[in-house]
């Protein structure tokens, strides 16, 4: 017995010292070189505390850090009334075209958001084309800019996170819970809430908490759509990139706090999962239920309807990229101008996309993986070091650490900048969260009971790991994939930093037309990305489907 | 077949990941702020004048000008272009001195003494209406126009901490009002009847979609619009205003310095200037140039109202307490 755990140990620890001098050398070196920073003045680099100390003096940063909370809580809450009825009809129901669902469902994480927001804009804006339906129908309507409008494209573009975490932990409950459930007179609500929820609550918590991170960090929204109410990322990203004034200090010391606000949320969903059992051990896949007819056609029509308004901001970039440019103004005519000139550009940037994407996803899932086991499965101290030091970089502004990336491997015994593996380093470091996060939320799940038998039974700790845990885990394992490779291409603020001639990326082609007021450009980039991503996401999701696994 | 299939794509990959290096002789890496058209049309221009590619890497002036200095012990770039007067002045340890082909036709002040870096356009301060929501008789006039409560929530301005340009257009308005406690008082009014924006951009662009009736901007966003048919005029403030420069540097140990200093000979030069401002309405800082003929109502710069004892220096020496006094404004007013 003392022999198979002690090689248990060794397999695992010999893991998790390697990934521990990744994680150090690639992401703790150069994020805590934003930590020091905070601390630094920014004329000799002396000790100081005056960043902080201008934090507690000025209202201003008390008021975006409130606004940045509130409105992050809010479309986490909306998030969750949003994704998680969905996700369940989903899982249980014979709806049709699935897999279309599940696609669709991925690309608002691939439309950056700064499009997205001034799509709205075009709708609901103050002179938005839907504002003046509504006025015209006499309902007193102003525009989307503030609090409401922030919280509402959140909502919808940051979805899929709870959307794709659920979904595959909805495919592992084992129905055999849900049938003792039934069996002792529980009707399917009851035991929907009583068995099924808390199942499922890792997943649940797992795509808040990223949907609350992404909220915080994210900037493009607020910036256009929050106008005149001042938000803690859009501070910490002017301080850093605005032309004048520029305060490096007190941007560091912003995202320090805003680090601190996603650690929070990152403890308090590690302190709730910890102090509950989740585990189930057999694994059975769930019935599906046959609904006939209307009920059929009314719930696939409803899931349509839900994935489909959040891409009304395509569709709108769809219709632009259509429409004749001049100069930067839009004309209501038909034109293709707009796919000339983007199919002249195209080749390099969405190669570059599809293959960075690719890559780091790919390495993600070689580290993230057995990260998200270690953290799971070793609830210790390293598992916590582990934990926090994964979900840094997801809180720290691209910008910031693209900087701090140059800074480190500028010179020195390793040397990327100027080529393509600053990105897929850059995008690795960013996104590897999703993984590692996934995994460790369908392991929550599953009874450890099997692999230990498996040990038991003389199978090695790392043949046990590839052959029975990974299995049981693919269905987070691709969930948290294809978050991965969505978000990556959508990437944009460490790319801005970061790219070399040659290695622009198509969110950089949209992000530069939109900058220069070509929004038919940026348009067309959209479109064709967008479609061309859909074809490959539909393989991967159908093939899954197939082969039973557990995400669909 | 498929191992076939395979080799094919890793040559294929392996090409494209090295194909950057393999034509490092030859080329010029020019960082640049300007639009992407302009940033094409340049690069595709000089490659067509000199036969030496040209590499545009786009991103606003605050990111690239971090860039530029985290890579100084191995520049990657080698020509910055479209930086402020102000941010040029302020980062002189950066650039290499040249002085270009050109370097008698451009005035004192569009230039580094010593070559640091060249002005390259001037970009005067402006107001912009939308005629569908401001007419030719409400259209404001002057800047204390603004301060009439009928522009409360009409006129959109950028926040001067997240723009230079925003800045310079703050203290126009201190300078024509005196610079005291009295100019604070009316710089509160405007700011509590503007629609304060986060980016620079959001002014013009809301302008032209009728977002905002009224902003204050820059010449050359305001004649893009109008140049396209947006339904905006462009008004040169009554009461005076400033130009700003723009201009180009070579970026110090650059890795093809000799390349630099053709692109920035042949970009200073009149031919690309006579294109850059009939396509893109951007002003040249060299003085030979009619433009007239070139954007219909663009007038010269000796005819724009330019305020004459515009203190430049006081207004660059106190920007932070300046920007500090926006800011608590802003919280009180907003």
């Amino acid at each position: 017995m003392k022999n198979i755990f002690q090689s248990k140990n060794l397999f695992w620890n010999l893991t998790a010292l390697l990934i521990f001098i990744a994680v150090i050398y690639f992401l703790v070196v150069p994020v805590s070189s934003v930590l020091v920073g905070s601390f630094q003045t920014e004329e000799d680099g002396a000790w100081t505390l005056k960043n902080f100390l201008s934090f507690v003096k000025y209202r201003t940063y008390w008021k975006s850090l409130a606004n940045s909370v509130g409105v992050s809580l809010a479309a986490s809450v909306l998030t969750i009334v949003m994704a998680v009825p969905l996700a369940f009809m989903v899982s249980r129901w014979n709806l049709k075209g699935k897999p279309f669902i599940i696609a669709l469902s991925t690309i608002p994480l691939m439309l950056p958001s700064f499009i997205s927001a001034f799509a709205w804009i075009i709708l609901l804006g103050r002179a938005g084309i839907v504002s003046e339906l509504i006025r015209s129908l006499g309902i007193p309507f102003d525009s989307i800019y503030g609090y409401f409008g922030v919280v509402m494209v959140f909502t919808v573009q940051f979805y899929p996170y709870v959307f794709l975490m659920t979904l595959s932990g909805f495919n592992s409950v084992d129905e055999s819970i849900e049938e003792v459930g039934r069996s002792l007179g529980t009707g399917p609500v009851k035991t929907f809430i009583k068995v099924s929820m808390p199942l499922v609550l890792p997943g649940i918590l797992s795509g808040t908490l990223l949907v609350f991170m992404t909220a915080v960090e994210n900037f493009g929204v607020p910036m256009v759509i929050g106008e005149q109410k001042p938000f803690l990322a859009v501070q910490a990203y002017m301080e850093f990139t605005s032309d004048i004034g520029q305060h490096p200090g007190m941007a560091y010391a912003l995202s320090v706090v805003l680090i601190m606000v996603t650690m929070t949320s990152l403890m308090a969903q590690r302190y709730y999962l910890r102090k509950r059992n989740f585990i189930q051990s057999a694994r059975g896949r769930p019935e599906i239920k046959e609904l006939r007819g209307w009920a059929r056609r009314f719930a696939t029509g409803y899931c349509f309807t839900v994935v489909l308004i959040p891409l009304i901001p395509f569709f709108v970039a769809l219709v632009i990229s259509f429409l004749e440019m001049r100069g930067p103004v839009i004309h209501p005519n038909f034109s293709l101008q707009n796919y000339s000139y983007a199919f002249s550009h195209m080749a390099r940037p969405i190669f570059n996309s599809y293959f960075l994407a690719t890559v780091a996803t790919l390495i993600s899932v070689v580290i993230g993986v057995p990260a998200g086991y270690i953290l799971t499965r070793r609830r210790s101290s390293i598992g916590d070091g582990l934990d926090f030091a994964i979900m840094l970089p997801f809180t720290i502004a691209g910008t910031v650490l693209g900087i701090a990336l140059i800074v480190m491997f500028n010179t020195g015994f390793l040397v990327l900048t100027g080529t393509w593996m600053i990105l897929a380093l850059s995008y690795t470091i960013r996104k590897m969260p999703f993984i590692a996060r996934s995994s460790s939320s369908i392991l929550y799940q599953l009874d450890p009971a099997m692999e230990e038998a498996s040990i038991s039974l003389g199978v090695n700790p790392m043949k046990t790991f590839f052959k029975i845990t990974i299995r049981l885990m693919s269905g987070g394992i691709i969930a948290g994939a294809i978050l991965t490779w969505v978000t990556t291409i959508s990437e944009l603020s460490s790319t801005i930093v970061l790219q070399t001639p040659g290695w622009s990326t198509m969110t950089v082609e949209m992000f530069q037309g939109i900058l220069s007021d070509d929004m038919g450009m940026a348009s067309a980039f959209a479109s064709i990305l967008i479609v061309s991503a859909i074809v490959p996401l539909l393989i991967i999701i159908g093939r899954f489907k197939e082969e039973g696994s557990s995400l669909f | 077949m498929k191992k076939h299939a395979s080799y094919l794509v890793l040559v294929v990959l392996a090409t494209i990941m090295v194909v950057p290096g393999v034509f490092a002789q030859g080329k010029v890496v020019v960082y640049s702020t300007n639009q992407q058209a302009q940033n094409d049309m340049m690069a595709a221009e000089f490659e067509k004048a000199t036969g030496i590619k040209c590499e545009m890497v786009r991103a606003g002036s605050g990111v690239t000008l971090k860039r530029i200095r985290a890579e100084k012990d191995r520049p990657l770039g080698d020509v910055a272009l479209g930086f402020s007067k102000i941010l040029l002045n302020g980062n002189l340890d950066l650039w290499e001195p040249y002085k270009i082909k050109d370097w008698d036709v451009y005035p004192a002040e569009f230039k580094d003494p010593n070559g640091l870096w060249i002005g390259q356009m001037v970009h005067v301060m402006v107001f912009m209406y939308h005629t569908g929501l401001v007419s030719a008789d409400e259209a404001p006039k002057t800047w204390s126009d603004f301060l009439d409560p009928k522009w409360q929530d009409r006129v959109a301005f950028c926040n001067p901490n997240n723009s230079g340009s925003a800045y310079t257009q703050l203290t126009v308005m201190l300078q024509l009002w005196g610079g005291g406690d009295e100019a604070w008082q009316k710089v509160e009014t405007f700011l509590k009847n503007a629609k304060v924006t986060q980016q620079s951009s959001l002014v013009y662009k809301g302008v032209a979609q009728g977002e905002f009736p009224a902003g204050v901007t820059m010449e050359y966003a305001a004649y893009r619009y109008k140049k396209g048919e947006a339904p905006v005029e462009v008004v040169y403030p009554a009461d005076g205003t400033v130009a700003y420069t723009e201009g180009a540097a070579i970026i110090k140990g650059c890795q093809n310095q000799q390349n630099a200093r053709l692109f920035l000979d042949w970009a200073s030069g009149l031919e690309a200037r006579k294109k850059i401002v009939s396509e893109f309405m951007r002003r040249p800082a060299r003085p030979d140039i009619d433009f007239n003929a070139l954007v219909p109502g663009m007038i010269p710069l000796v005819q724009v109202n330019q305020i004459k004892d515009y203190n430049a220096e006081r207004w660059t020496e106190e920007r932070t307490q300046n920007l500090e006094k926006v800011k608590d404004i802003l919280l009180r007013v907003k």
